[in-house]
């Protein structure tokens, strides 16, 4: 009995290990998303800390090139590829470590001064290289990189009080001048720890190439969607948003779907609206003469189910608004989720009475 | 409004959240006792004995590891809190919870019916002991807690998990039903020292967790971070915070159990 049970803590302590011995397997294959094809390095020139122009295809000519496009006051995703790009970069060898450049542009120029971005990215790696610019020059970079550019979404009036809705990959481009690879939020410390050092022992993307067409042929490459495609079946998918048209000029309530194919839970934590001053959930509670509405400082998304924001139940609410809606406008909503991130979503005002006609509409979520 | 903690992947504030699916369960184990209580009461023709003060302090400190902020944190934000509601929920309140049931309430276990055989026989030394470092094992395996922590359900059933393990775990310790005549003294404490304080499975836990040059959980790793908290470092803590905490709590069970022991025989 005693022998079983040994042998069944053996076996689970294994499944333990686990992690540690499918990376040193699988060394070979690339962990981040392959793109579907090379992209070249772009010719984007941002400006440094020191307000210098900074060519990013010049300072990274024959070296892993790492760019980034975020914003310090970032909660989450920045914050982490940032930390962990730079506990991998800690452990490897300082000939490796060398060869890499990683490059933060911000998103946020207004709060990110160049003194803000001096003392935040040193928390991380005093190497890590900073980058800001104009609103255009920030515009053009994205687009350079096939990226949406970087929204902001206020939290209540505020206007200093924003998040920035932006792309969550690392652009990884390889010592030839050719991006592979991207990293989207997800990747862990393991993933990269696999795929740094091969992206820098590699001078020639000969040895990238290889593996990447070897992952092909095995089945086994994820590819890093094109920025149109949505794979429904495993998509976090926002539909029917309408603006149901207000009696006064003072607020309004906004409906829409949330289809949460994806396998984790999601929040929505906080609504803004172009069109008002301030956004809110709100729940109906109670019937008749005792219904009243309570605000929500979140609304759960469960993973597998479609959850409605409805009339009679829990909605959106945009207050002070900055004009009175008729039939024909549209409000651009911005929603701000947990996993999700940043979504845009423009919903069309309608009479009350068309809510039903609303039910077909869909739209996709927009970062 | 969350029903229970679970990572959620929104930013920490420290801002007060409710669980209201914490208090009906600390409530419901309350209640139950006590209905436990008066049924066993009623049974053997007895008023039910008040409860044991202990029991009360069991319930604060499941309360305490379930709810906001611990809860929150170990559910979605730092691996070293995690441990700490692990270290709780499985080895610190059982006992006291256990402390709870009179033993007239307990006489009903004695009774004849398949039911009733089963919970006694998990209830004996080594299947508690199997079943424990089974559910250690399990609910601390990466693929499971990421999975799991993902869903206040799958977070929920985690920390279930954990407090029926350890309550499984402490019940030949703490109770003498079913009865073990031979489970005395000595056996209790080699019990603990195998169970928690030199237990293969928290080492090879430890082991992993403390020596692992990445995070050992995507859940813990990728949540957003608190300032000033690195992951490795977080989860090295959780390592250190198991070893430590295991063999504390074992230290001062053993030592307990040897002066009562003492007690006795002296």
């Amino acid at each position: 009995m005693f022998r079983r049970a040994a042998r069944v803590t053996l076996v689970a302590l294994t499944a333990v290990s686990g992690c540690a011995r499918e990376s040193a397997d699988s060394v070979s294959a690339f962990r981040g998303a392959a793109l579907p094809s090379p992209m070249a390095k772009p010719a984007i020139t941002l400006t440094d800390l020191d307000g210098q122009p900074w060519d990013f295809a010049a300072h990274t000519q024959g070296k892993v090139g790492l760019l980034f496009f975020g914003y310090t006051h970032c909660p989450d995703v920045c914050p982490l590829h940032m930390a962990n790009i730079a506990a991998v970069l800690r452990r490897m060898s300082a000939e490796d470590r060398s060869r890499i450049v990683t490059v933060f542009v911000t998103t946020d120029p207004e709060r990110d001064t160049p003194a803000r971005l001096r003392e935040w990215l040193p928390n991380f790696d005093p190497t890590f290289i900073g980058l800001t610019g104009t609103k255009e020059e920030l515009v053009r970079a994205q687009a350079a990189l096939g990226i949406g550019e970087a929204q902001r979404e206020y939290v209540g009036a505020d206007s200093a009080n924003y998040f920035v809705g932006h792309a969550a990959q690392v652009f990884a481009f390889a010592r030839d001048g050719f991006a592979y690879t991207v990293y989207p939020f997800g990747i862990r410390q393991e993933d990269w720890a696999n795929d740094l050092p091969k992206l820098a022992r590699d001078s020639t993307g000969a040895d990238i190439r290889r593996t990447l067409a070897a992952q092909a042929k095995a089945g086994q490459l994820q590819v890093a969607p094109p920025q149109s495609a949505v794979d429904e079946a495993n998509a976090f998918i926002i539909s029917k948003a309408v603006v149901a048209e207000p009696p006064s000029q003072d607020e309004a309530s906004a409906y829409l779907t949330f289809t949460n194919n994806t396998a984790l839970e999601d929040t929505l934590v906080a609504v803004a609206a172009d069109l008002a001053v301030r956004g809110e959930v709100h729940e109906t509670m109670g019937e008749g003469e005792m219904r009243h509405m309570m605000a929500m400082p979140s609304v759960i998304i469960p993973s597998k189910r479609e959850t409605k924001l409805a009339p009679g139940g829990i909605h959106i609410m945009l207050l002070q608004l900055r004009k009175k809606l008729a039939p024909g406008d549209t409000v651009r909503l911005f929603l701000s989720l947990s996993r999700a991130g940043a979504v845009e979503v423009r919903a069309p005002v309608i009479p009350y009475a068309d809510l039903e006609k609303f039910l077909g509409m869909s739209e996709r979520p927009k970062k | 409004m969350n029903w229970w903690c679970s990572a959620t992947g929104a930013a920490w504030t420290w801002q007060w959240k409710a669980y209201p699916g914490v208090w009906l369960f600390i409530i419901l184990m309350a209640v139950g006792t006590w209905a436990w209580n008066r049924a066993g009461g009623r049974a053997a023709g007895r008023a039910p004995r008040p409860v044991h003060r202990a029991f009360a302090g069991g319930l604060i400190v499941l309360w305490l590891s379930l709810d906001w902020p611990i809860g929150a944190l170990g559910a979605g934000y730092l691996a070293s809190i995690h441990m700490l509601q692990f270290l709780l929920m499985a080895l610190v309140a059982p006992p006291m919870l256990l402390m709870g049931p009179s033993p007239d309430a307990l006489a009903l276990l004695e009774g004849p019916g398949t039911f009733r055989a089963i919970v006694r026989k998990v209830l004996s030394p080594f299947p508690a002991l199997v079943l424990f470092s089974v559910v250690v094992l399990a609910t601390h395996l990466p693929p499971i807690v990421d999975t799991l922590m993902a869903t206040q359900v799958g977070s929920m059933a985690i920390d279930l998990l954990w407090i029926g393990a350890g309550l499984v775990f402490w019940w030949p310790v703490i109770r003498n039903v079913p009865a073990q005549p031979r489970f005395g003294y000595p056996l209790k404490m080699g019990y603990l020292v195998l169970g928690m304080m030199f237990s293969p499975i928290m080492f090879g836990l430890v082991g992993f967790l403390v020596n692992s040059e990445t995070p050992l959980y995507g859940v813990f790793e990728l949540a957003p971070p608190l300032p000033g908290v690195s992951a490795h470092a977080d989860h090295q803590l959780a390592g250190v915070m198991m070893s430590v905490g295991g063999m504390l709590v074992a230290f001062v069970a053993i030592s307990v159990i040897f002066f009562r022991w003492n007690k006795e025989v002296g």
